[in-house]
């Protein structure tokens, strides 16, 4: 869980094998439109290597054309990366 | 600017939110103009945002014990508690309202901030979707966009009961732990103002009112009829609530 400062919560869930992510489960009270696009951002981290290539997730987040608001991709990666 | 006003009506958690995807429908396809609309809950209800974990934001067992219902929304957010409130929203095409979407939800809030000056409370919009008096929130707001149309809605507390609130929303207990505030964050119109309800809506309407070109009207009986599906098919099921 965290609490992006002057922002919003987050919430993680992930499964992996040590190696690679399994599985990502992104909640909390942010804002993202279009709203549909969350699976999206979870689909992004499936079968991702371990450590994250934060840079090649990012590419792929700007190229789904959603915008969050509250927190940012690069809060996501975060949140993730403290719970892996 | 020509908005329909719907003075406020009272429902249930899935009519009410059933009503407000209904008549997005029917403003985003020319069958009814841009809509401001007022409204209660009954019985008192919990909306949690699109994006939050119904398990990790609630606490279930006791919304049971008291007979509250839980609503998903289609907006991101928090968890609010519909009790001693009001709830507005507005719907309209995008080109209403700024691009940048801070800058929008600082437009429609400022209908709140003038809302609660009209009852001599001073306010102000607090980025990114809450009115604050004092540095504690008396209101938020949560928005979305879709298909070139802005649909936002939000709760302007009248009355509170901290306590209760904290026991039905667990995730609000954490956020605070996260944030160490040991502060009173919530506050209401009854702390700050001698009014009645009445009153309040009275003052949301003038707010809202102000500056755009308004006509009183009703729920058609098309969004009548697709509210009550969507009631049943989508916001009173176990499957939308539970999404998450």
């Amino acid at each position: 869980m965290k609490k992006i400062p002057d922002g919003k919560l987050v919430k993680i869930d992930v499964e992996s094998d040590g190696n690679k992510i399994n599985y990502v489960k992104i909640t909390g009270d942010f804002f993202l439109f279009p709203e549909i696009a969350i699976d999206d951002i979870e689909d992004l981290f499936k079968e991702q290597p371990i450590p994250l290539d934060k840079a090649y997730i990012i590419d792929q987040f700007n190229s789904l054309d959603a915008q969050l608001i509250g927190v940012s991709i690069q809060d996501i990666i975060s949140a993730i990366e403290e719970v892996l | 600017m020509k908005f329909r006003l719907i003075k406020v009506h009272e429902h249930d958690a899935f009519m009410n939110m059933a009503l407000d995807e209904a008549i997005f429908e029917a403003v985003r396809d020319n069958q009814s103009p841009p809509t401001i609309r007022f409204f209660k809950w009954k019985p008192t209800a919990i909306s949690i945002g699109y994006f939050q974990g119904i398990q990790n934001e609630i606490n279930l067992e006791l919304c049971k014990e008291l007979g509250i219902d839980v609503v998903r929304r289609m907006t991101g957010g928090g968890a609010v508690v519909h009790e001693n409130e009001i709830t507005y929203s507005i719907i309209a095409p995008e080109s209403f309202f700024p691009k940048d979407v801070i800058q929008s939800y600082n437009v429609i809030c400022n209908c709140l901030v003038d809302a609660l000056k009209e009852l001599s409370i001073e306010a102000q919009f607090t980025p990114i979707n809450d009115v604050t008096v004092n540095g504690m929130k008396i209101s938020g707001s949560a928005q979305t966009r879709k298909s070139g149309m802005l649909w936002q809605h939000g709760t302007l507390l009248y009355k509170t009961n901290p306590e209760k609130i904290f026991s039905l929303l667990k995730g609000r207990v954490e956020k605070n732990k996260l944030t160490q505030s040991q502060k009173k964050i919530i506050t209401c119109i009854a702390e700050h103002a001698d009014v009645t309800e009445h009153d309040v809506v009275k003052a949301l309407e003038n707010a809202f009112s102000k500056d755009r070109e308004i006509v009183h009207g009703h729920y058609t009986v098309d969004e009548l009829e697709r509210a009550a599906i969507l009631a049943k098919t989508k916001y009173g099921t176990h499957e939308w609530n539970w999404m998450r």
